[in-house]
């Protein structure tokens, strides 16, 4: 038996055009006072779950409960992948230019859950779904835990969606609880 | 939990579906790569399917489908063949890197509704086999194929589920063939895993689906074969480059093989033939006191088929099992590894009952498999 | 040819999203791989292109290209000899 207990969540919702939320992005890292120049390289997607992520780590947490490194797990969900870079890929070839190596090697969804191994150190189970709506996540999260044992996972859907021109992310930092007695607010399931 | 057994898979590439032809000719060392023109005039070799076998497909299940959906359609069908399956109670997971992205256009409004290829892929597969779950979509890099195993078997411990498909696909894109080429990872050659003059990578068009079942059935009506475990770590420095000390993948081999006591006879490497991951793998490899374990990679044969690769090796992995043969690697005619591991350049007859099999990917992803024939 | 080397450092920065870094920053002299710039494989293949691109220099193989990539003076020293 296990189940999830929420620690924490963070939240962040974007609209407008890609450079306009590019500024947007920008100023809420500089708000935040965070030395990581490595974030100007990010694409969209990365920006975006890499400024959720750093909302939702609490120093303290940190500090307090020192997680293994190896067990907090990542995993992500979304509907478009990464179809902003994509796009600026696809959009090189068009023009027939030459393609952009940094576009390109952002073309991949789970590369925010590279990033985020490379920020705080995490080296444990990594994933990213295609999903197509945010009630299939308890249960791909539930098999993902029989899949592999985790003690902690950073999770949430995080999208990019041009078409509507807005980006938002929804994440939460859980705890897996393997207490035998049912808890009173969190779903308990059967190992 | 119960034992997850590997009772069917198939492979769909430029060599046909038929699962013994693509043994014999991964045995005979036969590769399908074949040399490409790219953008600017660029050399490389690539298997993809010909425009008659895409028309083959297209008249056999509809010209609606998009080309991931074929594919699968096919890898699905084949792989399913002769087996009882009630699919109310069977699970599809699908694993990909780029799905169909060769239907976005710029050209078109570029912020035009239904991208998301993924979901479109799921939604098709789900029509085509009348199922009420959506399959879900794996999208890891190169390790989802991997991944999507070792989640399917989790989700194989599901009461209302008797099976679970896993199917693997990639097509051949402009798309990315360039985008390796801008990477510089393209080979002008065949690729040549863990050859000392490896060079760089070769692309594959591919989907292979393999059938994970609660009973004990025979792999493709051979002998039952189990999937034992799996792990998935991570140990990004850098989101493209492997890690120089192979710390991820050591660290999935370790935990996979966790308390087992019966040795590994064979390990599916990934074998990109990069210079820098086969170097990493030889690394992790020798470092897990594997380095005298009859080591393969498959890459010279099917290129590097990205979300497929994972399933698809996995698939010849099992076939090398229930035919007690481990394949030559080919493209390897010297073994050059930073550290010295044991790259078989000739096929080895022997009892292979225990394999393990790694992959790793951008984003630092590793995943380690542990397949065992079940009789032991 | 010093005339090329704030342009390359403008181009440097906009090319690689070094937005915390101004073109003062950068030493021209300096190693622009393995040192503070953080510059990594990625980068190197992007100044590739950039090359390509806006100079029309194109580089056959890589070991040429880390040669030429030492320092903003070597690429500028680069430019500059294509350009006679």
């Amino acid at each position: 038996m296990f189940g999830f207990k929420t620690i924490n969540t963070a939240e962040i919702n974007l609209s407008g055009d890609v450079p306009e939320l590019e500024v947007q992005l920008n100023d809420l890292y500089s708000s935040m006072n965070i030395q990581y120049p490595k974030f100007y390289k990010m694409n969209l997607l990365c920006k975006l779950g890499f400024l959720t992520c750093e909302k939702l780590i609490p120093n303290d947490w940190k500090r307090d409960v020192q997680p293994a490194p190896d067990k907090i797990a990542t995993i992500f969900f979304n509907k478009y992948a990464s179809l902003a870079s994509d796009h600026f890929h696809h959009k090189y070839l068009h023009e027939d230019q030459l393609p952009s190596p940094s576009v390109f090697v952002y073309t991949l969804p789970n590369i925010l859950n590279g990033e985020l191994a490379i920020r705080h150190g995490w080296t444990g189970y990594n994933a990213f779904f295609a999903a197509q709506n945010e009630e299939e996540m308890d249960y791909v999260l539930h098999n993902a835990r029989i899949s592999q044992v985790f003690d902690y996972v950073v999770t949430g859907w995080v999208e990019t969606d041009l078409s509507r021109k807005k980006i938002f992310a929804r994440m939460k930092l859980m705890e897996v609880t393997t207490n035998q007695s049912p808890l009173k607010d969190e779903k308990q399931v059967n190992d | 939990m119960s034992k997850v057994f590997c009772i069917s898979g198939s492979i769909v590439n430029s060599l046909g579906t038929d699962i013994d032809v693509h043994w014999d000719n991964v045995v005979n060392r036969k590769t399908c790569l074949v040399q490409h023109k790219i953008d600017r005039d660029i050399l490389t070799y690539i298997s993809c399917l010909n425009d008659f076998q895409w028309n083959e497909l297209r008249e056999k299940y509809g010209h609606h489908y998009t080309k991931c959906a074929l594919l699968c359609i096919e890898a699905i069908n084949v792989a399913t063949k002769g087996l009882k399956i009630d699919w109310n109670c069977t699970a599809i997971v699908l694993a990909t890197t780029k799905g169909d992205i060769d239907l976005y256009s710029p050209a078109n409004n570029p912020n035009q509704n239904a991208l998301s290829f993924f979901s479109h892929l799921s939604a098709q597969i789900n029509a085509f086999f009348k199922q009420a779950m959506p399959a879900i979509v794996l999208s890891n890099a190169c390790i989802s194929g991997s991944q999507a195993i070792q989640y399917g078997a989790a989700l194989l411990q599901r009461e209302n589920i008797e099976h679970v498909i896993v199917c693997g696909v990639d097509i051949m894109t402009k798309f990315t063939l360039t985008g390796f080429n801008c990477l510089k990872a393209l080979s002008a050659l065949p690729a040549r895993p863990f050859d000392r003059d490896r060079d760089g990578i070769s692309l594959g068009e591919a989907a292979a689906a393999l059938v994970l079942s609660k009973k004990d059935l025979p792999f493709n009506q051979l002998q039952p074969i189990q999937f034992l475990n799996g792990f998935v770590s991570n140990d990004a420095n850098h989101i493209s480059g492997p890690s120089r000390t192979g710390e991820g993948l050591f660290k999935a081999i370790s935990m996979t093989l966790e308390g087992m006591t019966e040795k590994v006879d064979a390990i599916s490497l990934h074998g990109t033939a990069t210079i820098y991951n086969d170097d990493m793998e030889s690394i992790a490899i020798n470092r897990s006191g594997l380095d005298t374990i009859p080591c393969f990679g498959i890459k010279g044969i099917y290129g590097h088929t990205l979300g497929a690769a994972g399933i698809l090796e996995s698939i010849i992995s099992l076939c090398s099992m229930s035919n007690n043969t481990i394949p030559a690697t080919v493209g390897c005619s010297n073994p050059g590894t930073s550290q010295p591991i044991n790259i078989l350049t000739g096929t080895v007859y022997t009892q292979v009952n225990t394999l393990l099999k790694s992959v790793s990917g951008f984003g630092g992803s590793n995943c380690v498999l542990l397949f065992q024939k079940s009789n032991m | 040819m010093e005339d090329l080397i704030p342009e390359i450092k403008e181009k440097l920065i906009t090319q690689l999203n070094l937005k915390h870094l101004k073109p003062e920053d950068i030493d021209e002299n300096e190693m622009l791989f393995g040192t503070g710039l953080g510059l990594d494989s990625i980068d190197a293949l992007e100044i590739i292109v950039m090359m390509e691109n806006d100079y029309g220099i194109k580089f056959t193989n890589q070991e040429e290209a880390r040669q030429v990539f030492t320092s903003v003076r070597t690429i500028a020293e680069c430019i500059q000899s294509h350009r006679l």
